[in-house]
Parts: structure tokens; C-alpha cells; sequence
């Protein structure tokens, strides 16, 4: 019999919610983060003017990532967080 | 919660601990050794370091790793004992934020972290810079590569087709691990270009694509060879050349010797490469035939409307790093381009016990 380690480490844990679900826009302050990659503006650009003729947002605030390969840093998520009610990013490969 | 010292297996034999492993996808494809509490222990033996001592923050699991979880990746590698301070050095170099593993870990390029080892470690360990230094056959650079990378696999949590989104790897995610031939090289060694005393042992982290051949036989002089060196620097399919970024170039002994004979220094090669190994700027948007595709993060000063503008591969000329390495006959050296400004700085540190 032989006795090994598990080679994963330990994970903490931490049980979250995710936020209520909107069921509108109207009334409601939209972010939207251009992560900087080819097109996202575009792309972003073309979706926030769908949603302000759909609804009557009350606000959109623009954001863009410094590096599209790297996740937002924790000040800008809480700035966003603090200032939105929805948010809105793109773009993939 | 259970401790990490909790944290065992019980097997009948080691082809049941093996086969096991391989279930959990805990390997690199390669039978691993299992880390049994003896061989962990050993190796932990090698370094005055608390094994339950946070070493990093591993992304993109963001788990906090300790000296013991890098201990059990590297007996599972086949490294001995001592080759652990070089691994948990370049896990140290690696999660540093300006490296940006988390994005090295998950692209769909084909990009891993290349470790470079500078120092008297090099002598100690045999990690190898001669013959074949890319390649197979030394046990240092097999094993200290291939821990890392386990380690980015199994705490950094880096599975191929799940989080590792590489279009298409390369063979350097098995082990990317050399050092750099200080002793015959007729320049100073890398770490102390960079800073170091030459007696501090250090290990680098590149981002790199795989090496490519800058095959020369023919330059008698460095302008022939750095010309060879700046067009296959340009490789227009390279991550360099849409995402700038820094590039490393390894020169061989025997085109170094070349190049040394007509007194150039680090120095000039790097300027000239700096001002040979670039694009024409109508050429990198396919003459217009999709538009104005710019890399939105060119310097100012790159003149957009000059169709005979000629695009650097990287924005300065300390982007370009040079090593001395690679076996004493054939007239070669090789580009390992970057993955671009989005790993914004290779990473250096000190080896320590």
C-alpha cells in the first residue's frame, strides 16, 4: 500500500449569489466595458443604441479594460458595481 | 475544511496511483511519479522554507499555492530535491501580475512560460545550455520545466479544452525550461544585463511562442546574421507582430562568435535588430483589403497614412531580450517571439533555499 498527496492544493471556498435579475431597463443606469479588443467598440456601440430606442435607460457610463487578456482589477468591478444596475462587456476572439 | 496535509490517496501500487492520476487528468499525458509522503518530504528537505508557507497566488483558480503543493507537483515530475527552489522560483516570477499567467494560461494562442535559468545553480544542477538545449535528455530541464507546468495545470487549474483554450499548444507546455551558457559567451550574462550580481542564481519567465530556427550559413559578418535574425523576427503569423510585446532572441556560439569577432556587444545587436526587424505598415493591413486594421495600442507616432511606414516588432529596443546558448557546431540561433504587450514584462527572481 502507498500513501500520495492530492497534487490540486487547497481551494477556499465561498458561497455567492448571483444579483436579482433585472426584468427591465427602464429607469436603470447601464455600464458597459469595452475590453479593447478589435470591434468590441463597434459591437458595443451598435447594442447600446438597440437598448436606449428598447428602453428608457436613465444612464450609460463607458468603461474600457486596460488589457483584454487580463480580468478588470478589483477597483474598477467595485466602481461598476457601486455606479450600475446592469452591465454589459464584450468582446470574444 | 481539510488541511492540505490531509489531502492523500491510498493505492495498492504505484500502476494503480499511476492510472489513477491519469483518471483525474492531474497529468501532462506522461506517467507521473507518484507523490508519495516519503518522496514529498525529501523534497521538501531541500528548501529552509515553512511547507505550508504561501509562495503565490496561482491564476486563473486564483488558489493560494504553499512550498508543499510546488513539492508534490515536482516529485510528481521526476525533479530531485534540489531542483525545487529553481521551480518555485519561477512559480514566484510567474504570478507576479505584470506576467499576466492568468491570461497565459487560458489563451487560445499558442504561448507558455519559458524559464530561463542564469547563475552558478546552472553548474550545480546540470541544467543544460549547450546541445540540444530546447530539447530532450537532461534531467534538470525535463523535470523543472515539466513541474511548473503541472503546477499550472493542477493549482492554477490550466486543463486543455476547459480553461486552457490554446488553439493549439505547443510542445513546450510538456517542459520549457534552459539556461543560458554564461561561461562562453562573449557577452554579459542575461541576469546581469538585467541587474543581478553575476553570483545570484535567477530564473526568468517568458511568455514564448515555440523556438524558430534563424538558419545562417552563409554571413561571415553580424550584418548577414542579423538580418536572418530581424526577418524571422517579423514572421508576419507571430504573436509580436499585431500585439507587440517584448521577443526573445538566442543567439548560437557559432553565430555569436561571428558577431563578437567584429566587436559587437548585446547592445548593437539589439539596435539592430531593433531597427531592421520591422513590418511595412500597407503590408500588416493587407493592403486595405479588410479595412483599417490597426492595433489600436501603436504609439502615437507610428505615421498610420504613410504606406511606406516601416512597423518596429516591439516598441523599444529593451523588448528585445538576448540570450547566449545551443551546442558549439552549426551555424543557427532561434526567435522565440512573445505573446504580445498583454504579458506586458518577463519577471525575474532570485533562487533562493
Amino acid at each position: 500500500m502507498i500513501e500520495v498527496y492530492k497534487p490540486t492544493g487547497t481551494l477556499a471556498m465561498e458561497s455567492i449569489r448571483l444579483s436579482t435579475r433585472l426584468n427591465t431597463l427602464d429607469g436603470k443606469v447601464l455600464g458597459i466595458v469595452n475590453n479593447g479588443k478589435w470591434n468590441s467598440k463597434d459591437l458595443l456601440v451598435e447594442i447600446e443604441s438597440i437598448l436606449t430606442k428598447i428602453f428608457n435607460v436613465s444612464e450609460v457610463l463607458w468603461w474600457k479594460k486596460e488589457s483584454y487578456s487580463s480580468p478588470s482589477p478589483q477597483d474598477l468591478r467595485e466602481e461598476i458595481a457601486k455606479k450600475c444596475d446592469a452591465v454589459l462587456t464584450a468582446i470574444g476572439d | 475544511m481539510q488541511t492540505q496535509k490531509d489531502q492523500t490517496i491510498k493505492f495498492d501500487d504505484w500502476k494503480e496511483a499511476i492510472e489513477y492520476f491519469y483518471e483525474q487528468k492531474w497529468t501532462d499525458g506522461l506517467p507521473i511519479v507518484p507523490p508519495k509522503r516519503e518522496f514529498v518530504e525529501e523534497m521538501l528537505s531541500s528548501v529552509n522554507r515553512d511547507p505550508d508557507e504561501v509562495v503565490a497566488v496561482f491564476p486563473p483558480r486564483e488558489i493560494k499555492v504553499t512550498v508543499r503543493d510546488i513539492a508534490i507537483n515536482a516529485v510528481m515530475a521526476g525533479c530531485k530535491p534540489e531542483y525545487l527552489p529553481v521551480v518555485i522560483a519561477g512559480v514566484e516570477a510567474a504570478c507576479e501580475p505584470v506576467f499576466n499567467l492568468s491570461g497565459i494560461n487560458a489563451t487560445t494562442h499558442v504561448v507558455s512560460p519559458l524559464m530561463i535559468v542564469n547563475g552558478p545553480i546552472r553548474n550545480k544542477l546540470s541544467i543544460n545550455s549547450r546541445h540540444n538545449v530546447f530539447g530532450q535528455g537532461f534531467r534538470a530541464n525535463a523535470t523543472i520545466g515539466r513541474a511548473f507546468r503541472l503546477c499550472m495545470m493542477n493549482l492554477g487549474g490550466g486543463y486543455p479544452g476547459e480553461t486552457d483554450m490554446s488553439t493549439f499548444g505547443h510542445p513546450g507546455k510538456f517542459t520549457y525550461c534552459i539556461a543560458e551558457n554564461e561561461e562562453d559567451s562573449p557577452w554579459e550574462p542575461f541576469h546581469v544585463e538585467k541587474g543581478f550580481d553575476a553570483d545570484q542564481s535567477t530564473v526568468t519567465v517568458f511568455g514564448g511562442e515555440a523556438p524558430q530556427s534563424v538558419t545562417n550559413h552563409i554571413a561571415n559578418d553580424p550584418y548577414g546574421i542579423c538580418y536572418s535574425i530581424a526577418q524571422v523576427m517579423t514572421n508576419m503569423g507571430n504573436n509580436n507582430t499585431f500585439m507587440s510585446g517584448q521577443i526573445l532572441v538566442v543567439i548560437g556560439p557559432e553565430h555569436a562568435a561571428t558577431i563578437a569577432k567584429h566587436g559587437w556587444t548585446k547592445d548593437d545587436v539589439r539596435y539592430y535588430l531593433y531597427q531592421n526587424a520591422r513590418s511595412n505598415i500597407d503590408k500588416l493591413r493587407f493592403n486595405g483589403r479588410y479595412g483599417w486594421t490597426w492595433n489600436n495600442n501603436w504609439p502615437k507616432w507610428y505615421d498610420r497614412k504613410n504606406p511606406d511606414e516601416m512597423i518596429p516588432i516591439v516598441p523599444r529596443p529593451d523588448d528585445i531580450h538576448i540570450l547566449y546558448a545551443g551546442g558549439s557546431a552549426g551555424r543557427f540561433s532561434v526567435v522565440v517571439p512573445g505573446w504580445g504587450r498583454i504579458s506586458p514584462k518577463i519577471v525575474t527572481k532570485v533562487i533562493r533555499d
